[in-house]
C-alpha cells in the first residue's frame, strides 16, 4: 500500500467535487442574461402544452373535487355559464340568459339552441336535469355533491332521506321547528312540478331505520305524528330542477343564496351525457366511448403521461375558438415541471409551481411570471377546546406575534392575512370590510392607531395579552421566556410539504423571539394529517389550507359556520351562524357584503384560527401565449386562449395583465355577455 | 486445508488483523476522517453554539437575513433558504445519518449474517422457509410500515416507545448475557469438577446454585438498569436528538427501527449465496468429520470466509440506508422539521442547485466523504481479516 | 431439480396471498381513507361511499370479498382513478419501468462486471483505486442529485437531451444513465469482492499450479465463483427496478409503476396498492427462484437438495 494511492484518489474527489462546483457557477451566470425563460419559440402546430398537476382522477367532472382537474373539464364539458377569463365571474355559456327571483331562490335559464354534444346530438334542458339528477346520486359518489345542497330537496336526495306521507298529504318542516320560506311567485310558467317545489317544504327524516327511530323518538310531537304514517323515499324527480321546455331551465332553491350564479360555472353544475353514462355505466370515460361537450375534445389519452385534445367541430361557439388543440401533461415534480418550461416543450404550467427561492430569480423574467393573489387562505387552526388556547387571550397573543408581512416577504409569493376572507379577490367586499371595520371602531371609541395595534403585528401587545392570560412573559437580556406556560403536548401539525414546513418553521421561530415559547413541529403524511387534524386529536396549531369554492366572502365565512364546520378548531357559535344567515337574505349585495363583514368581525374578535396568508398563482407562461389570464382560482377557459406568432404583439410586462386590455380577448367577452341583458350580479 | 485449520488456532488473529490494518494507509485515512466526522457532529453543534451562536433552527431575527446566503467568514457552508447555518445544520443533520447508517448496518450484520448463514448451511426445508420469509418481509411495502409504525406509536404514544424500547433493549441484553455467562459458569464448573472425580456427584447442586446466584445479581443490575434507564436512558436519547421527549415527536426513533426492519434483507440473502457455495468445501467438510458443532461451523469457519463479501455489502447498506431515510422524510414519514439529515439537506439542495449550488455541495460532500471513508475501512478490514491474505 | 422448480413454483401463489393479507391489514390500519381530503366530506356523502365500496361491512366479509377476488386475479377498479382497473394500470404501465429498469441493470452490469473483474485482477492498482472510487462516487451520489445534475448538464448547457418526459431514444438517456449509475457501482463492488475471495481460494491455486492457461482460469474458473455475490443481490434487486423506482420517474416524468405506487400508497388506494404488491412478491418470488437456479449453473459447488 501506497502514499501515492491515497494522493491520487484525493486528487480525483478533489477534481471531481471542484469539477461539479464550478458548472454550478457556470450554471448560475448562465441564466438571467437572456429576457425569456429558457426556449421560446411560438408552436407552429397552434397546440397549447399545458401542465395542470398529476394525472387526472376520472374524466367524469361530477366525481372529483380537485383544481387540476377542473382545468381540463372545463376545456371538455360545458354548463350552464362559465368562469369569466379574468375574475372568474359568470359569463353566459349554454344558458344564453337568465332571469332571477326578487328572493334570489329561483332560477330561470333560457338555452341557446345551437349547442351540440361532440357526437352532434342537440344539448337541451333535459341534458341539465338529468345531469344534476345524476350528481346528487347516491350512488355517483361524487365528492363535490354538497355544492348542489343548495337546490331544493338535493340534499335530502343526496343523503337517501324519507319523506313522511300521511294520508294524502306530506308532514312538512315548519310544524316541526323547520323555517318557513314563504310563498314563491313563479319565475316563468306555472307547471304542477312547480306547484310542487315552491310549496312548502317537506318534512325529511332519515332513510336509516334505526337512526329515524332515534329521531322520532326524541321528538314527542313528531312521533304522535308519524304514527300510522308512510316513509316515501325523496326521489331524483324531487329536485328542484325542471325542464321547462326544451331550452328552457327552472332551478328552484331551498333558500336565497345570492352567490348561487357564481357557483354554477363549478365542475359539480357541468353537463355529463346521459346516453354514454347509461350505456356505459362506470367506462363512459373511456376514449372510445366518452361524449363531451365543451370547445375540445379528447384526441388520444396517455394516463399518467398526456391528455391530448383537439377543437371540437360540434361545439356551439367554435367559430371562437383559436387553439386548434390542447394538450395536458401529467408532471409531478415541481422542477421537472419548470425543466420541462425552460426546454420550451411545454406553454404555461399550473398555479403553485415556482419554488419560493426560485422566486427572486423567476421575478426578473417580467413577461412570462405570474404572481396574482389567489382565493385561497392559509390559516393556524387552534384546538380551542383544549386549554390553555380555550382563552382567546392566549390565541390573540399568539397571533399577534405573527409578523404576518414578515412571512409574506419571506414566502415571496403569498400576500399577508389578516381576517378570515382574503383581501383583493372581490374589491366590493374589500370596501365593505373597510367600512365596518371603522363603524365597529367608532361604536367602541377607539383610536385609529390603537385599532390598528389590536389586529396587527405587535409583540409588545402579545407579551401584554398573554401576561393577562396569566403567563407573563419574562425579559431576560436580548430574549424573552415564558417559563410558565404549559407546553405539554402543544405543537405546530402540518402535512408534510414544503411550503408549510417553511411557513411553520418561520412561525416558530416568531414565537421563540417574540415570546419565549418554542412550540415544537410536528409533520405527518397527509392522509394521516387530515383525521387527525379533523378529529381535533391536535392540541396547539394545525395547518388549515382552504380554496373558495366560489367567488363570495361566504366560501370562506362558512369555514366556521355550523357545529360540524370545516375550520378544525372545535368552535361553534350560533350567533355567529345567523349574522350568515341573515346576510344572505339581504338582497342588495352593498348591504349583504356589509352584514356578511359584521359576521366576520364578530368571529375575527374570538380568533379560532390565526390568519396567515393569501394564496398567490404563482405560474408562469411563454409570451406567445395571449388570453390566459392569473385569475383568482386559476380555473382558466381555455376558449380565450390563443398563441401569437408575432413576437411583437407577445406579452409584456404581464405585472399589468389583469388591467391591461386585449382586444381579441375583450371582443370575444362582450359577444358572449350581449345575450345577458342583466348585469350578472 | 491445514491453513483453515491453522488460522483457527491462530493465537490472536485480531491483534493481528489490527496490525494489517494500520499498515494500510487508506484504510487509515477512512478510519480517522470516520472519527473526526463521529467527533464533529457529537461536539460540534455545541462548538458551533458557543463560538458564533447558530444553531440548527435559529432563524435570523432580522427579516432581510432571512435568505439563502452564500459561504462567508460567518458561515462557513451559507444558510439554507430560512437564513439557518449550513453548517450547523450539516452537523446536526450528521447525527441522524450517522445513527441511521450504524443502526442499519449493525443490524445487517448481526441478524442479516446469522440469519443467511444459518439458512444456507442447514439448507434443505429449513433454508427453503427461512428465505421465503424474507422475501415476504422484502415484499411489502416498507412505506405503509413505517406509516403503520407512525400512526400506531407515533404522538403521545412515541414518549412510552422511547422511554421503554431502550429500556428493554438493556434489558434483554443484559439477560442474554446473564443467561450466557450462567451455561459457561456451568460449563467451566462441569470440566472442572470432571477432573476431580470425587466432587463430581456435587456438581449439580452446586452448579444450580451458582447459576441461581448468578441470575439474581443480574436481576438486580437489571432492574437497576431500568430505574436509571426511566430516569435518563431515553430522555437523554431524545436530548441528543434535540427532540422533546414531553411532545412525543421522536419520530426518529421510530425511523430508526423500521430502517433497521428492512436493512438486513438483502444481506442474508448475499451471506446465503455464499455459503451455498462455500459449504461444501474440503475444510468444512474436514470441520464436520472432526466434530465441530454446525454453531462452530458457521461462526468460525464459513462466516470469516465469506466476510469479504459481507464486510463489501454492509459498506453499501449505509448508502442505501441514508438515501431511504432521505426519501421518507421527503414523504413527511421521516425527521422532522426544524431537524435534518444529509440526505433531506441534499434533497432541499437539489431542488435549488442551479441558484444555490452550496446548499448541495456542502452536505452532499459531507455524505460523500463519509461514505468514501466509509468504504475505504470497510476494503482496510475486508483485507485485514482475510484468513488468507498472509498466503499472499 | 425439476421437482425443486415445481415445489418453488407452487409455493409462488399462497406466498403472495400472505404478503396480499399481511399488506391488507397494514392499510387497514393506516390512518386516513381513499376519500378523505383536505375538505371534510358531508357525513351523507361519506355514507355513500362507504356503502357503495362495501366498507360498512363488517372486516371479516370486507376481507373474504378482497381475498374471493384476489384469488381470481381480480383487484378490481382503482378507488382514486375511477373507472380505470388495477390490472389494467399494472400492464399499462409495466412496459414504462421494465424499460428503463432492464436498460439500466444491463448498463450496469456490463460497467460494474468489467469494472469489479479488472479491480480484483489488478488489486491495489491505480484502476482498482480509481475505479472503485468513481463507484463509490456513484454510490454516494444520490440518483435524486445526479439525475438534476445530468439534466442540467445535458439539457440546459448542451441542449442535446429532453429534460423528461416519455418518448424516443434520447428521452431514454438519461434516466437510464440515472438508475443504472448507482447498481454499476454495487456490482463493482460486489464482483470485485467476490472475485478477490475466489482468486484466493484453493481451487484457483490447483488451477494455476495444473499450468491452465490465465485466462481460462479467469473465465473457466474464477469468475463463475466470483460474480455469486452479484448473483444474489440480482435477484431483489431486477424485481425492484421491473417494479419501477419512484425517484428517477418523478424527476424524469416518467409513468411508471414505481411512482403509481407510492402515490397509491398515498392515496391509500387499496386496490392498486394490493394488486402492485402481489405482483412486485410474484415478481421477487420468481427472480430468487432463477437466482437460486442459477447458482448451480455458475457455481458447480452450489448443490440443492
Amino acid at each position: 500500500m501506497n502514499i501515492l494511492g491515497v494522493s491520487k484518489i484525493r486528487t480525483l474527489s478533489i477534481l471531481v467535487s471542484v469539477a461539479v462546483a464550478s458548472s454550478f457557477l457556470a450554471g448560475c451566470s448562465n441564466t438571467g442574461s437572456n429576457r425569456y425563460f429558457g426556449k421560446t419559440f411560438a408552436p407552429k402546430d397552434n397546440v397549447l402544452r399545458y401542465v395542470t398537476g398529476p394525472e387526472p382522477e376520472s374524466l367524469d367532472p361530477q366525481l372529483p373535487d380537485g383544481q387540476p382537474e377542473a382545468r381540463i373539464y372545463m376545456a371538455l364539458y360545458d354548463g350552464l355559464v362559465e368562469y369569466g377569463p379574468k375574475d372568474m365571474q359568470p359569463i353566459p355559456a349554454i344558458a344564453k340568459s337568465w332571469e332571477i327571483s326578487p328572493k334570489v331562490d329561483e332560477f330561470l335559464f333560457h338555452l341557446r339552441d345551437g349547442a351540440k354534444w361532440s357526437d352532434g346530438a342537440p344539448i337541451t334542458a333535459r341534458d341539465f336535469v338529468y345531469s344534476l339528477r345524476r350528481g346528487l346520486r347516491p350512488e355517483t359518489i361524487s365528492r363535490t355533491s354538497y355544492l348542489g345542497y343548495i337546490i331544493k330537496y338535493a340534499e335530502e336526495f343526496n343523503g337517501g332521506k324519507v319523506f313522511v306521507k300521511k294520508g294524502e298529504s306530506f308532514l312538512l318542516a315548519k310544524d316541526f321547528g323547520g323555517s318557513d320560506n314563504g310563498s314563491r311567485t313563479p319565475l316563468g310558467p306555472e307547471t304542477t312540478f312547480h306547484t310542487f317545489i315552491a310549496s312548502d317544504d317537506r318534512l325529511a327524516l332519515d332513510g336509516d331505520e334505526k337512526k329515524r327511530a332515534a329521531e322520532i323518538s326524541s321528538d314527542a310531537k313528531l312521533k304522535a305524528a308519524v304514527e300510522g304514517a308512510e316513509f316515501v323515499p325523496v326521489m331524483a324527480d324531487d329536485i328542484g330542477v325542471e325542464a321547462v321546455d326544451d331550452f328552457t331551465l327552472r332551478i328552484t332553491l331551498r333558500q336565497s343564496a345570492p352567490y348561487f350564479l357564481s357557483m354554477l360555472p363549478h365542475q359539480f353544475f357541468r353537463l355529463v351525457p346521459e346516453k354514454a353514462i347509461e350505456k356505459y355505466k362506470k367506462e363512459w370515460t373511456r376514449p372510445e366511448h366518452i361524449v363531451t361537450c365543451g370547445a375540445f375534445r379528447i384526441k388520444s389519452y396517455r394516463p399518467y403521461d398526456a391528455l391530448v385534445l383537439e377543437k371540437d367541430p360540434n361545439y356551439w361557439d367554435a367559430a371562437n375558438v383559436h387553439l386548434d388543440g390542447l394538450e395536458f401533461l401529467a408532471v409531478e415534480e415541481l422542477t421537472t415541471i419548470m425543466n420541462l418550461y425552460k426546454a420550451g416543450d411545454i406553454d404555461a404550467f399550473q398555479n403553485h409551481v415556482v419554488p419560493s427561492p426560485w422566486v427572486d430569480e423567476i421575478r426578473q423574467y417580467k413577461d412570462e411570471y405570474l404572481n396574482f393573489p389567489e382565493n385561497s387562505t392559509a390559516y393556524y387552526a387552534m384546538n380551542i377546546t383544549k386549554p390553555p388556547f380555550n382563552d382567546v387571550r392566549v390565541r390573540k397573543a399568539f397571533n399577534l406575534s405573527v409578523d404576518n408581512d414578515g412571512l409574506t416577504a419571506f414566502r415571496k409569493v403569498t400576500k399577508p392575512l389578516y381576517s378570515l376572507a382574503p383581501s383583493f379577490i372581490i374589491p366590493e367586499y374589500d370596501v365593505a370590510r373597510a367600512k365596518v371595520s371603522e363603524d365597529i371602531r367608532k361604536e367602541r371609541g377607539v383610536s385609529s392607531e390603537e385599532w390598528l395595534k389590536n389586529s396587527r403585528y405587535d409583540p409588545e401587545q402579545a407579551r401584554k395579552v398573554l401576561n393577562e392570560a396569566g403567563f407573563p412573559v419574562l425579559k431576560d437580556g436580548d430574549s424573552y421566556s415564558c417559563p410558565s406556560f404549559p407546553l405539554e403536548n402543544i405543537l405546530i401539525t402540518f402535512n408534510s410539504n414544503e411550503s408549510n414546513r417553511a411557513t411553520a418553521e418561520f412561525v416558530q421561530a416568531q414565537w421563540k423571539q417574540n415570546l419565549g415559547i418554542t412550540i415544537p413541529l410536528k409533520t405527518m403524511e397527509f392522509k394521516t394529517y387530515s383525521p387527525y387534524f379533523r378529529s381535533l386529536q391536535y392540541e396547539g396549531f394545525a395547518v388549515l389550507l382552504w380554496s373558495g369554492d366560489f367567488m363570495d366572502p361566504y366560501t370562506f365565512l362558512t369555514l366556521e359556520a355550523g357545529k360540524e364546520n370545516q375550520g378544525g378548531s372545535g368552535y361553534y357559535d350560533p350567533k355567529y351562524d345567523k349574522m350568515l344567515d341573515d346576510a344572505n337574505y339581504e338582497l342588495d349585495s352593498t348591504k349583504r357584503y356589509e352584514l356578511l363583514a359584521r359576521a366576520e368581525a364578530y368571529l375575527m374578535d374570538q380568533l379560532p384560527a390565526i390568519p396567515l396568508t393569501i394564496g398567490a398563482t404563482n405560474w408562469m407562461k411563454k409570451p406567445y401565449v395571449k388570453g390566459l389570464y392569473p385569475s383568482p382560482g386559476t380555473l382558466l377557459p381555455w376558449k380565450f386562449v390563443y398563441i401569437e406568432q408575432d413576437p411583437e404583439k407577445w406579452d409584456k410586462d404581464v405585472e399589468n395583465i389583469l388591467v391591461n386590455t386585449d382586444p381579441v380577448v375583450e371582443r370575444q367577452l362582450q359577444d358572449l355577455k350581449s345575450t345577458q341583458p342583466v348585469a350578472t350580479k | 486445508m491445514d491453513q483453515a485449520l491453522e488460522d483457527i488456532k491462530g493465537a490472536s488473529p485480531w491483534s493481528d488483523a489490527w496490525k494489517r490494518l494500520l499498515k494500510n494507509s487508506l484504510a487509515v485515512f477512512g478510519l480517522i476522517v470516520l472519527i473526526v466526522m463521529i467527533l464533529a457532529v457529537i461536539v460540534g453543534p455545541s462548538i458551533i453554539e458557543w463560538t458564533t451562536g447558530y444553531t440548527y433552527d435559529l432563524v435570523p431575527a432580522q427579516h432581510e437575513l432571512v435568505k439563502a446566503m452564500p459561504p462567508s467568514i460567518s458561515h462557513p457552508f451559507g444558510t439554507d433558504d430560512l437564513g439557518r447555518d449550513l453548517l450547523a445544520r450539516v452537523l446536526q443533520g450528521g447525527r441522524i445519518s450517522l445513527m441511521v447508517g450504524i443502526i442499519s448496518t449493525f443490524v445487517s450484520l448481526v441478524v442479516g449474517v446469522s440469519y443467511g448463514a444459518i439458512a444456507g448451511y442447514v439448507g434443505g426445508k429449513m433454508d427453503n422457509l427461512m428465505m421465503r420469509i424474507v422475501d415476504i418481509i422484502y415484499a411489502i411495502p416498507y412505506m405503509l410500515i413505517v406509516i403503520v409504525l407512525l400512526a400506531v406509536f407515533g404522538g403521545p404514544n412515541t414518549k412510552a416507545l422511547v422511554t421503554w424500547i431502550p429500556q428493554i433493549v438493556a434489558g434483554s441484553l443484559i439477560f442474554i448475557l446473564g443467561i450466557l455467562l450462567a451455561v459457561l459458569i456451568y460449563r467451566r464448573m462441569l470440566a472442572g469438577f470432571s477432573s476431580t472425580a470425587g466432587l463430581a456427584t456435587q456438581y449439580p447442586v452446586k452448579g444450580l446454585l451458582i447459576v441461581i446466584l448468578a441470575s439474581a445479581l443480574l436481576g438486580i443490575i437489571y432492574l437497576s438498569s431500568l430505574a436509571i434507564g426511566s430516569t435518563s436512558l431515553g430522555p437523554s436519547l431524545a436530548d441528543w436528538y434535540g427532540t422533546n421527549l414531553s411532545q412525543g415527536v421522536s419520530q426518529i426513533f421510530l425511523l430508526f427501527f423500521a430502517l433497521g426492519l428492512v436493512s438486513w434483507l438483502t444481506m442474508a440473502r448475499v451471506v446465503r449465496g455464499q455459503i451455498l457455495s462455500l459449504k461444501n468445501q474440503e475444510f468444512v467438510i474436514a470441520a464436520k468429520a472432526t466434530g465441530v458443532s454446525p454453531f462452530m461451523i458457521i461462526f468460525r469457519h464459513l462466516i470469516p470466509n465469506a466476510l469479504g463479501p459481507v464486510i463489501v455489502y454492509a459498506t453499501l447498506t449505509v448508502p442505501a440506508v441514508m438515501l431511504t431515510e432521505a426519501f421518507l422524510s421527503y414523504l413527511g414519514l421521516g425527521v422532522q422539521a426544524p431537524y435534518a439529515s444529509w440526505g433531506s439537506l441534499s434533497f432541499d439542495g437539489v431542488k435549488n442547485l442551479a441558484i444555490f449550488p452550496w446548499q448541495l455541495i456542502f452536505p452532499g460532500v459531507t455524505m460523500a466523504l463519509t461514505l468514501f471513508s466509509l468504504n475505504f475501512l470497510g476494503d482496510g478490514i475486508r483485507d485485514a481479516l482475510d484468513p488468507q491474505t498472509r498466503k499472499f | 431439480m425439476l421437482t425443486f422448480i415445481i415445489r418453488r413454483l407452487l409455493i409462488v401463489i399462497p406466498m403472495a396471498l400472505l404478503v396480499v393479507t399481511v399488506t391488507w391489514v397494514l392499510i387497514r390500519i393506516a390512518p386516513g381513507n381513499f376519500y378523505s381530503g383536505e375538505k371534510k366530506i358531508p357525513a351523507a356523502i361519506e355514507a355513500n361511499i362507504r356503502k357503495k365500496y362495501g366498507l360498512d361491512q363488517p372486516w371479516y366479509k370486507q376481507y373474504g370479498m378482497m381475498m374471493s377476488n384476489v384469488i381470481r386475479g381480480d383487484f378490481g377498479d382503482s378507488l382514486k382513478y375511477q373507472g380505470q382497473s388495477v390490472n389494467e394500470i399494472i400492464i399499462r404501465h409495466l412496459p414504462y419501468s421494465a424499460t428503463i429498469g432492464v436498460l439500466a441493470y444491463l448498463l450496469a452490469l456490463l460497467v460494474g462486471l468489467a469494472a469489479g473483474t479488472i479491480a480484483a485482477l489488478k488489486q491495489n492498482s491505480l484502476f482498482d483505486y480509481g475505479s472503485m472510487s468513481i463507484a463509490m462516487l456513484g454510490l454516494s451520489v444520490p440518483n435524486f442529485v445526479l439525475g438534476p445534475i445530468l439534466i442540467l448538464i445535458f439539457a440546459f448547457w448542451v441542449y442535446v437531451l429532453p429534460p423528461a418526459r416519455w418518448g424516443g431514444i434520447s428521452a431514454l438517456v438519461l434516466p437510464v444513465i440515472t438508475l443504472g449509475a448507482i447498481y454499476a457501482a454495487y456490482i463493482a463492488r460486489l464482483t470485485r469482492a467476490g472475485m478477490l475471495e475466489v482468486l484466493r481460494s484453493d481451487y484457483i491455486r490447483t488451477a494455476r499450479a495444473k499450468g491452465l492457461d490465465e485466462r481460462t482460469v479467469l473465465f473457466r474458473h474464477a469468475f463463475r465463483g466470483g460474480i455469486v455475490p452479484v448473483v444474489s443481490f440480482t435477484g431483489p434487486a431486477l424485481a425492484g427496478l421491473l417494479a419501477g423506482t419512484v425517484v428517477v420517474e418523478r424527476v424524469f416524468a416518467i409513468p411508471g409503476l414505481g411512482n403509481i405506487f407510492i402515490q397509491a400508497v398515498q392515496n391509500r388506494d387499496e386496490p392498486l396498492i394490493l394488486g402492485i404488491v402481489a405482483f412486485i412478491s410474484i415478481m421477487i418470488l420468481v427472480f430468487n427462484l432463477l437466482v437460486d437456479i442459477s447458482y448451480g449453473f455458475i457455481d458447480p459447488r452450489i448443490r440443492f437438495e
